[in-house]
């Protein structure tokens, strides 16, 4: 009698238990999209641009506006008579965390007078980074038909990659789209995007792949020990101090907000993403942040100095976890709302390895350090956003793997039926 | 007493844990307001001046060279002609 007291308490336990767990998942679920309707409708009103037509047509006393988004600029003649002084025109591409608008003046040949970004949504340390390497001097004076390309005419700013090549893009549209609505004859040059596949693309694809193999060795094998140490030490270097390109929580939010980056320059994120994605699907385990993430990686090489043992106690452990999917979704629901993907991603990780951060970072930074130095990965296992994202994977498919057998399960005849 | 000991220092050390990862948090939210925050006070100045709450002051410009454009060619296509603003005679 006992016996079976004790498990309807547990069964009511259990029910109450999955009670809560559907009505933080439905809130969870309903303040996600209120957070995307807010960001959608506060976006979609169209870009004020009247500051900015002054600005990239210095010259122009009138300015109107034309079909097709063209602006054109006039000036007074000494006999009262106005002329076309310049052209404007606004052009858009997909940045890091989300489109990235610059306004494009030029002369009435179409040469470029002036750029301005007139919207961005990126991360505001790595952008104004572009404006320190005087990045943006390169398009003024180049003429419309000019390839405006990083590597070929420009010079890209490291670090910045991703932003560097929205803005070519942006500028690229802008003034190949002047040239086709104003210039008479003009021969605009095919917008040929080639596909970035290189170096760092190479590389992460090499991570996967060995990391995969990895996995499957047995735990204490020497050559999966070593094999982990070297993955985790590429990660550092190549994906971490080299490139630059850890997986961040604004590639989390700009997928949620629907910025999806152009294929061609990007290659290397959907590589990243879809790799974490379908690995995790298959093996169960993700190859990323216990293996190359590189912040990750470098935590642990520092633990690795002085012997920091994992540090989980049983008694706060679990609400130390709620509070970092806590601090995860918070930031998922500002850059959703205020699409500002870059902005929200608050991970120090650009401050390691590109030395650029605000304050807090920097201090983040420091506790983080050494904090390693005697907890294993304090960042991993309290802090890093893309942890609870990242388990997410894993319980879709803990879900869909447990429903799939109870389907097979209730489809196979029992002994009982055949007999 | 070992025992009592040992649970001292156990709550000591997730004092010390609980601690840690309160001051990390309080950054964390700082980094947030601070990145969210739309400019600083500089540059909120020179947007009110300028009339646009998105405004980003990065702007470059360079003075047209009207010579580059041919008179000739733009009366053969019809639009109006440039007025020579600097080094015209």
């Amino acid at each position: 009698m006992d016996k079976v007291a004790f498990q309807n308490t547990i069964q009511a336990r259990r029910a109450r238990q999955r009670r809560r767990q559907l009505l933080v998942s439905l809130a969870a679920f309903l303040i996600l999209v209120a957070a995307w309707l807010i960001g959608y409708l506060g976006q979609s009103g169209e870009l004020e641009l009247d500051a900015y037509l002054e600005d990239v047509l210095p010259q122009a006393e009138r300015i109107e506006a034309g079909s097709g988004g063209l602006f054109t600029g006039f000036a007074a003649t000494s006999d009262g008579s106005f002329v076309v002084v310049g052209y404007a025109m606004v052009g858009i591409a997909s940045g890091y965390g989300g489109p990235v608008a610059l306004l494009v003046g030029t002369d009435p040949a179409g040469n470029i007078l002036a750029v301005s970004v007139v919207q961005n949504a990126e991360t505001p340390n790595f952008f104004r980074q572009l404006e320190r390497s005087d990045y943006y001097s390169q398009f003024v004076g180049a003429p419309y038909d000019a390839a405006l390309t990083l590597g070929d005419d420009l010079n890209g700013v490291s670090g910045a990659t991703l932003s560097a090549e929205a803005v070519a893009q942006s500028i690229r549209q802008a003034v190949r789209g002047i040239a086709s609505s104003a210039i008479a004859g003009a021969v605009i040059p095919p917008d040929n995007r080639p596909v970035n596949f290189g170096v760092p693309e190479v590389a992460l694809i090499a991570l996967f792949v060995v990391s995969f193999f990895l996995h499957r060795l047995r735990t204490r094998s020497p050559l999966k020990r070593y094999g982990r140490w070297a993955v985790m030490a590429t990660g550092v270097i190549v994906l971490g101090f080299v490139l630059n390109k850890p997986l961040t929580l604004a590639n989390v939010i700009s997928l949620l907000a629907g910025y999806i980056p152009d294929w061609h320059n990007n290659l290397y994120w959907f590589i990243l993403l879809g790799g974490i994605v379908v690995v995790t699907s298959i093996q169960g385990k993700n190859p990323y942040c216990s293996w190359f993430c590189p912040f990750g990686a470098t935590q642990e090489f520092l633990g690795s100095l002085t012997g920091a043992k994992a540090y989980q106690p049983r008694q706060i452990y679990s609400k130390l976890q709620w509070l970092q999917r806590g601090l995860s979704f918070t930031a998922i629901v500002l850059g959703l709302a205020l699409r500002q993907p870059g902005a929200a991603s608050y991970e120090p990780f650009g401050t390691l390895f590109n030395f650029e951060g605000s304050w807090p970072q920097w201090v983040l930074l420091i506790l983080v350090l050494f904090g390693s130095l005697v907890i294993y990965r304090p960042f991993c296992n309290y802090l890093c956003p893309l942890d609870p994202v990242v388990d997410y994977v894993g319980e879709v498919r803990r879900w869909v793997k447990d429903t799939w057998q109870k389907k097979n399960a209730a489809a196979q005849p029992t002994s009982d039926s055949l007999s | 007493m070992a025992k009592e000991e040992r649970s001292g220092t156990a709550d000591k050390r997730q004092s010390i844990l609980i601690g840690y990862v309160a001051i990390c948090v309080v950054l964390i939210f700082m980094t947030l307001v601070l990145a969210l925050t739309p400019e600083d006070p500089a540059t909120a100045q020179q947007v009110t001046q300028r009339a646009t709450s998105t405004r980003n002051p990065i702007i470059l410009t360079a003075q047209a060279d009207y010579a580059t454009v041919a008179p000739e060619h733009r009366d053969e296509h019809g639009n109006l002609l440039p007025t020579p603003t600097r080094g015209g005679s």
